[in-house]
């Protein structure tokens, strides 16, 4: 019988690169900045690191394949080192490799690190595969991107719940809002600039009936993590641990885009990834025991369908929470993407899930200068890869050792 | 739909999203059923969104024209009462015409925080 | 008694008025004023000739058995392959049988009747049951030239088979004269023609008169005992004149269709020639004649079947399917006759694996699906897998065919951000009826036409062109019911 991964592994040391357009760094640069700042804040030798994840997903602009870019830019002992690529997910799976390495007992300290060179390419956005994206899609799958198809989930949700698409606007707005006043506060954040739930609103369509303030960017960025038993860490003499409580991945299936049944309003994969986190972690209402979140704002719609298929809003009853202010940062609720989420700190895919965990790391060890919240037990960070009837999903729990 | 205070929005100025940017250029007025409604003109160019490059030209529809300039806020911003456009009749015949003089690829209307 | 059993017609939606080319073109080449009354068809970006066989054909086709289809001919000057069976493509978009005869006629104007009197003699003394004879042509011109004006876009096809004929076939003439009034080279992308008043006066007023008359004499006929008389010839006050030539009445012979369409090409003897079948009567006896270094003419009596056959779109139906075109800069652009900024994101890699395509051909170019045999759950595309959850049966599915099923539009969106030629990228998710659904392209809508719920029907269509190896890829695309 399964027992989980609670408690079993503590995030000895964290990274994170400034986010944003760093025509300074090129992928190697920057995972040499981010780990510097794991590696310092863990207070161990290069040496000891006994195996390595590497997450990066656009590999074909920048690293290239294999984790042989990791090895070779940290000049790493001859240890063994894996890449992993999960979409949006590749952040938290590397992470999820050197956890379950250090929980298997197969290792002592792991090392998990994202990275994302994005602004190689010539043009805004990502790369766009064509006929590498598999030679079968080629062939069939739609002229799509992710706004389209993320717009779609926007309108059958008004139209479930009975929302007028400018009452959505309205709520999508404030979810904008709330991101761009964390992000202001956060050094680190690609773009921190406050806005206004009008200035929001008074954007044009990307994609009707997201705006330009919906929509998340592109940038260049690199994270880390340092993870080794409780055990360990304390003869490490580390003092309150942050402990891994939950790590859990769901994929679709093919049933959203081939069987008549899912009605296009929700995530089907995030509705069972984060039950089955909630189980792991021992969570019984998430709603009262969650402390924080760093969510998968890909787009503001995401934010808000994600709020309640983490089971922490109602169906159909995010958008009053979000008025609220429920996910503010001083609202009294849950505060959602306190670091300023992908829309305020970016989003260089393979470093998300780690920057993601990065914040909650600080904010745990109550190093999270202006955004700190008061005494928080249990963070959540969420990745979703991919598109509403087809993707990946992450969702890892952190907390204090003990909580 | 009742009337509403609105707080202008500065000309000129690149409001910048993580995505790209726009910015509001004109304000304009339109006559329409023996009303003034107040409109702006901008551009916005998506640069930087995660999903490929655009941008267009747009107009942002307030509503009509209750009382212009009824007031300041505390920045120097001028504050008109204005009766925003929910129809959706309305708004298609608006959007129409704001196509066409304006040469905007798309129309925008403003709505107030209605729920709560 | 060999005949025709069936016909179909495709014109494109859209139509160029043609004062918008003079609007734009007429301070070049004044003249262009001569002909630019009415309207001719363009095809959308993503058809061609291909994709108009397939509409036309599948419009001809409808309610009829296509099992027992044992022949194909494509009839084209445009074909998008040189050398890969145009006429296969069509059939694998028909999802005919695979142990059926196809082949390509193409290189002259007058390949349809060419394919007509081919696939007709065939079922003579053969043992075909029915042979399916489809017409298209998509033809570029340059700039400002009349042949832009006098073009235009479309297909027809016929049926042919031994029962149920609607129209008898009643005989054949053909004359084959290397008259070049103009011509396309190898490699070439438009016509070079020669001077107008010798085509006219010594290709048109000549050849097609003697090819009509050739057919009237063999048959012991004089024009009198013919209803209907169909000849292409852009030229339009030399298409009266043929008339005169011929001693057909006003009355007797149809307009070429300069006003609404525009000659399209190899299609459209077969055009004209629906059309009159659109409005015979038993007994009519029509003659069609085509003109391209030669010409065919054929002789075809209606027969009392032609009130049992069920209605079709035809060229009647599609010519009131229209929306009017007012960009000539659009027409420039779908026939990429200016090179448009496209951004470095578009330079993406375009290749096709032809294994791929190959294994999955009747996915692809048929939209054929699965039905789990032991759930009975429809779905697209067919997999080793069935998707029902409470089923998820291994190597359960049977061949489903999509592409003639309605579909409802469950969501979708307007892109502006995805690469397309003519912005933004509609599409969304569509449900069949009868099980099923997936995602697809939207085309010939506008976003502001388009509604949750609304009835969709598939239409085969160009996916994508690699110009760097010539490659059209076709799949299947959504259009409003």
């Amino acid at each position: 019988m399964s027992t989980g991964i609670k408690d079993k592994v503590a995030i000895i040391g964290m990274g994170c690169t400034k986010f944003g357009e760093r025509w300074d760094a090129g992928a190697e640069n920057l995972m040499v900045e981010a780990f510097e700042e794991a590696v310092a804040d863990a207070g161990i030798e290069k040496n000891q690191i006994q195996a390595a994840w590497l997450a990066d997903c656009f590999d074909e602009i920048h690293l290239g394949k294999s984790a042989l870019p990791l090895s070779l830019t940290l000049r790493l002992p001859n240890i063994p080192a894996t890449r992993v690529e999960n979409f949006c997910a590749s952040g938290t799976e590397a992470f999820r490799g050197a956890v379950y390495s250090v929980a298997s007992g197969a290792y002592d300290i792991a090392l998990a690190l994202g990275v994302e060179k994005l602004k190689d390419i010539g043009y805004g956005g990502l790369p766009n595969s064509g006929s590498n994206s598999g030679s079968l899609n080629w062939l069939w799958m739609p002229n799509m991107t992710a706004p389209g198809a993320f717009a779609q989930l926007a309108t059958a949700y008004a139209a479930k719940y009975k929302y007028s698409i400018d009452d959505l606007k309205r709520v999508l707005a404030h979810v904008s809002v709330k991101s761009h006043a964390n992000g202001a506060l956060n050094p680190k954040a690609h773009l921190r600039t406050p806005i206004t739930e009008d200035q929001a609103i008074s954007s044009p369509m990307v994609a009707h009936p997201l705006g330009l303030y919906d929509c998340c960017g592109v940038s260049d960025g690199a994270a880390a993590a340092i993870v080794t038993t409780p055990e360990i860490a304390k003869k490490l003499g580390k003092k309150d641990l942050v402990t891994v409580k939950a790590l859990q991945i769901a994929l679709s299936n093919g049933e959203e885009i081939q069987y008549n049944e899912w009605d296009g309003t929700y995530f089907v994969s995030t509705t069972k990834a984060s039950t089955a986190a909630y189980r792991e972690a021992g969570i019984k209402d998430p709603r009262k025991e969650i402390s924080m979140m760093e969510l998968h704002d890909c787009f503001s719609i995401t934010e808000l369908i994600t709020y309640e298929d983490l089971h922490i809003s109602q169906r159909g009853g995010a958008p009053k929470d979000v008025l609220d202010g429920f996910f503010d940062l001083r609202g009294g609720g849950i505060p959602a993407q306190v670091d300023g989420g992908l829309k305020c700190f970016g989003h260089p895919i393979g470093a998300s899930g780690l920057r993601m965990l990065y914040e909650m790391y600080l904010q745990l060890h109550g190093k999270a200068d202006q955004r700190q919240l008061k005494d928080p037990k249990l963070g959540l960070t969420h990745n979703l890869g991919g598109f509403p009837f087809m993707n990946v999903v992450s969702i890892a729990i952190v907390g204090k050792e003990g909580v | 739909m009742a009337v509403y205070k609105y707080t202008h929005q500065a000309l000129g100025e690149e409001m910048e999203a993580i995505s790209g940017h726009y910015s509001l250029q004109k304000e304009g007025e339109l006559p329409y059923k023996g009303r003034q409604v107040y409109y702006y003109t901008g551009y916005s160019v998506v640069d930087t969104s995660c999903c490929g490059p655009g941008g267009c030209g747009f107009a942002l529809v307030i509503g009509y024209i209750v009382n212009w300039h009824a007031g300041k806020d505390g920045g120097g911003a001028y504050i008109s009462d204005v009766e925003p456009l929910s129809d959706s009749g309305e708004r298609q015949e608006l959007t129409k015409m704001l196509m066409d003089q304006t040469h905007v690829q798309q129309v925008n209307f403003w709505t107030p925080r209605s729920i709560a | 008694m060999v005949g025709i059993v069936s016909y179909g017609g495709y014109i494109p939606r859209r139509r160029l008025n043609r004062m918008a080319i003079m609007q734009e073109m007429g301070w070049y080449i004044p003249a262009l004023m001569m002909v630019a009354n009415g309207e001719r068809s363009m095809c959308n970006w993503d058809e061609d000739s291909l994709t108009m066989a397939v509409a036309s054909a599948r419009d001809c086709i409808s309610g009829f058995d296509k099992s027992t289809i044992d022949g194909l001919f494509l009839a084209t000057t445009t074909p998008s392959f040189s050398d890969r069976q145009n006429a296969g493509i069509v059939s694998a978009a028909l999802n005919l049988r695979d142990d059926i005869a196809t082949a390509d006629v193409t290189s002259s104007l007058k390949s349809a009747t060419t394919a007509l009197i081919a696939a007709l003699e065939s079922l003579k003394g053969g043992d075909r049951r029915t042979v399916l004879v489809a017409a298209a042509d998509h033809r570029k011109t340059r700039s400002a030239s009349f042949y832009e004006m006098w073009f235009g876009d479309g297909a027809a096809s016929l049926l042919l088979g031994r029962e149920n004929v609607i129209a008898e076939y009643k005989g054949s003439y053909s004359l084959s004269v290397d008259f070049v009034d103009h011509y396309r080279g190898q490699g070439k992308a438009f016509d070079y023609t020669w001077e107008e008043r010798w085509i006219r006066d010594e290709g048109y007023a000549k050849i097609i008169p003697q090819s009509i008359n050739g057919l009237l004499k063999k048959y012991g006929l004089g024009i009198k005992d013919v209803s209907k008389v169909v000849y292409p010839c852009f030229i339009s006050r030399e298409h009266k004149g043929i008339a005169k030539k011929i001693g057909a009445s006003k009355e007797q012979v149809i307009d070429n269709m300069h006003e609404v369409t525009g000659e399209t090409g190899a299609a459209h003897p077969l055009v004209l020639l629906v059309s009159v079948l659109e409005q015979a009567k038993p007994g009519d006896r029509i003659v069609v004649a085509s003109f391209g270094q030669g010409s065919d003419a054929l002789l075809f009596e209606v027969t009392g079947n032609i009130a049992r056959l069920s209605a079709r779109k035809g060229i009647k139906g599609s010519l009131e399917n229209r929306k009017e075109e007012t960009s000539y800069a659009k027409f420039l652009k779908f026939n990429e006759l200016i090179e448009a900024e496209t951004g470095i994101r578009a330079e993406a890699a375009t290749q096709t694996a032809l294994t791929s395509l190959w294994r999955n051909r009747r996915m692809i170019l048929g939209l054929v699906g699965g039905k789990c045999k032991k759930c009975g759950t429809v779905q697209y595309p067919k997999t080793d897998v069935c998707v029902n959850p409470k089923c998820n049966a291994f190597h359960a599915q049977e061949d489903c065919e999509f592409s003639g099923r309605e579909a409802k539009v469950m969501s979708f969106t307007g892109d502006y951000l995805a690469v397309s030629v003519e912005p933004p990228a509609i599409y969304g998710m569509v449900q069949f009826d009868g099980g099923g659904r997936t995602l697809l392209d939207f085309t010939d809508c506008d976003l502001e036409g388009i509604q949750i719920g609304q009835a969709m029907q598939l239409s085969f269509r160009k996916k994508y062109y690699d110009k760097e190896r010539g490659f059209a890829g076709y799949f299947w695309k959504a259009i409003p019911k």
